[in-house]
């Protein structure tokens, strides 16, 4: 890894207008990712990770808009929130990849998978069905999956869902992506699946270079493969740290509280806590810190006045009063 | 009060019809749960752990006589559920209950708390609505959605995720259940809001500890763990490990138990980049169409000329139960 900047996010917000009022999932978010560098962005339901992963790809939803903030992709340092349509479907698939949390209802089920990963390579790189087709299934080789050119020739109700996600991975990498992004990729397999897909995409982020953004609610899975961590909640980033650091030493109370609510295979179940409450509604979320009602360090200037991101150390930042 | 077993299973097996019935009768069936045995103390608590389709819900419910199993025998404090006629069934009932994953399909959305609550005292106890106000309210408390009184006329909807979850607990322990089965209880919850349950579920466990006796079903063996002494290991159907939760995660003995444990994301990034990861590869086979001999054998790395021609008994090794040629 090296320091190059790949990707910069600064003040993004990105709002959704519902009946009920404005729903502020994404709200001031800065970050930046490396050349090869995997971060992940760790967050509960709600908390607006995936939101955040589906305006760097600008695939929102039409009550959702990127209200403010830039997403600057470099080296050109062109911003994506910029860009025009046509410009932005030149940029996704072929610059940045994304994998979705179900591979059901990502793949068209009326195709045969082959078609669907030479789908994206003609598309994107111009070259003729049978090159493609031949593409498709060098990269389902690569993907291990056994027999590859028979499974390109099925359709996806006939794969197992771990082979329906590699499928998935597939496409997403079919063009050679700098970034790949990753949204709950595992949530929807068995675990012994899960580890095999995990192992995976980190065999390929490491063999290409490509740089990862996982987004996730389970802290198991980041541990394992990604360099660096950022916690949302409520629509902002609480910590943002280098994995080891994160998990020796969590800063932000709410990191301190995720880390200790779930309980693992080496922790005693009198070690396992909570975080007293419930996450917030974003349409009215907390004035102050959106953390304080479940903190158990608030104290006034928390409830009145909302805590910046502060970089505590080279390569950890918390917004968190307790902090300054 | 010594221990006693409360509950005995003999034997159950669950095989679902599919398929083109011919004559009256189907020709193939998913054996969701094939031949499983195991006795509960009271005061125990076992876990049942395995992947979607290894039939742990299944076995829930067939213990639970939700759903009718294709044979065996199940006793709970020595009556034979299965010689029950329904009316003497819904009696027992009282005595076992269940907490289901989705807490909010698993309350009427139309039914206030306390009515939800409530009813269980006017099926089975019949006492006046004062008396039933009094006892939910005090169960409200039990379960930590406090101050009560607050909670009595909400609705379902009204209420988040982990105390949805609450009233689930309060109403499966209101008639003091003796055998009591939480069927993946924090998977529905949010991260952050799964500690508590887990604490509730301990608090109330110990509190009982005594009288009942629980089943923890989930995919996730860290939860097991925490609730848990005992588990099943289950793989399509069939046992394949029992014994103290603690020694199986120390050192899983059947290879689907190694490899279950070893594909477990831990947080902790140098436990989880250093520890030894089992080059198993595949993916679970059909129900439909299972492996000859052992259901594993296709995915394991020690396969053996006899693991493709029968399936291993359940065998005791040092105290513990494993279905493997191996030992």
């Amino acid at each position: 890894m090296n320091n190059l900047k790949i990707l910069e996010i600064s003040n993004l917000r990105t709002y959704y207008y519902t009946s009920r009022g404005i729903v502020k999932a994404v709200d001031g978010v800065t970050l930046d990712l490396k050349k090869s560098e995997s971060l992940a962005i760790v967050g509960e339901s709600g908390s607006g990770k995936s939101t955040l992963a589906f305006s760097i790809m600008r695939l929102l939803p039409d009550n959702a808009q990127i209200v403010d903030g830039s997403i600057w992709l470099y080296p050109e340092k062109i911003d994506l929130v910029r860009l025009s349509n046509d410009e932005m479907r030149k940029v996704r698939g072929r610059r940045i990849g994304m994998v979705f949390q179900d591979p059901m209802t990502f793949l068209n089920p009326v195709m045969k998978v082959g078609d669907q990963i030479a789908e994206a390579i003609m598309y994107h790189q111009g070259c003729t069905q049978k090159e493609a087709r031949k593409k498709a299934v060098e990269l389902l080789e690569k993907l291990r999956i056994p027999d590859a050119s028979n499974v390109a020739l099925r359709y996806p109700h006939q794969l197992s869902g771990g082979m329906k996600q590699r499928v998935i991975v597939a496409i997403a990498v079919s063009c050679n992506p700098e970034i790949l992004i990753a949204d709950e990729p595992t949530t929807a397999l068995d675990v012994t699946v899960q580890a095999e897909v995990l192992e995976l995409l980190r065999r390929l982020i490491h063999e290409s270079g490509m740089s990862l953004i996982l987004v996730t609610h389970d802290l198991g899975i980041v541990a394992e493969i990604c360099d660096r961590i950022a916690i949302m909640y409520a629509g902002k980033i609480v910590e943002i740290a280098e994995t080891y650091s994160l998990y020796k030493s969590p800063k932000h109370p709410y990191t301190i509280g995720l880390l200790k609510a779930v309980p693992t295979i080496h922790k005693a179940s009198s070690e396992v806590g909570g975080i007293k409450g419930n996450p917030p509604d974003l349409m009215n979320p907390p004035i102050g810190c959106r953390f304080n009602p479940r903190c158990p360090y608030v104290f006034e200037k928390c409830v009145s006045e909302e805590p910046p991101l502060i970089q505590v150390s080279n390569d950890r930042a918390v917004a968190c009063w307790l902090m300054t | 009060m010594g221990t006693y077993p409360l509950l005995r299973v003999e034997n159950v097996k669950k095989y679902f019809p599919i398929g083109r019935v011919l004559l009256g009768r189907s020709k193939q069936y998913v054996k969701a749960v094939d031949d499983v045995s195991f006795t509960l103390d009271v005061g125990g608590s076992l876990g049942i752990v395995g992947e979607s389709g290894s039939g742990k819900t299944t076995l829930a419910k067939v213990i639970l006589r939700l759903i009718e199993p294709t044979s065996g025998k199940v006793y709970l404090d020595g009556v034979d559920l299965y010689s029950l006629n329904n009316k003497e069934l819904r009696k027992l009932r009282p005595k076992m209950q269940m907490i289901f994953q989705d807490p909010m399909a698993s309350l009427n959305p139309r039914k206030k708390i306390i009515h939800i609550i409530g009813q269980v005292f006017k099926i089975h106890i019949g006492i006046s609505d004062v008396e039933i106000r009094e006892r939910v309210i005090d169960l409200l408390e039990k379960v930590g959605l406090t101050p009560p009184e607050l909670f009595l006329d909400r609705y379902p909807h009204e209420l988040s995720g982990g105390q949805r979850q609450r009233v689930c607990i309060a109403r499966a322990i209101a008639l003091n259940p003796k055998l009591l089965i939480a069927d993946e209880p924090v998977s529905a919850l949010d991260v952050s809001v799964r500690g508590q349950i887990v604490k509730l579920l301990l608090e109330i466990y110990e509190k009982y500890i005594n009288e009942i006796a629980y089943i923890v079903i989930s995919h996730d063996i860290a939860l097991i763990k925490s609730l848990c002494k005992d588990t099943l290991v289950m793989y399509l159907g069939k046992v394949v490990e029992k014994g103290e939760v603690r020694r199986i995660i120390e050192e899983p003995l059947h290879p689907y138990s190694q490899l279950l444990i070893s594909s477990i994301p831990l947080p902790d990034p140098e436990v989880a980049r250093n520890r030894k990861r089992i080059p198993i590869g595949g993916e679970i086979p059909s129900l439909i169409n299972p492996p000859k001999g052992c259901y594993f054998h296709p995915r394991c790395p020690y396969v053996m000329d006899k693991c493709r021609e029968k399936t291993p008994p359940l065998i005791n090794v040092d105290g513990r139960l494993v279905s493997c040629y191996l030992y």
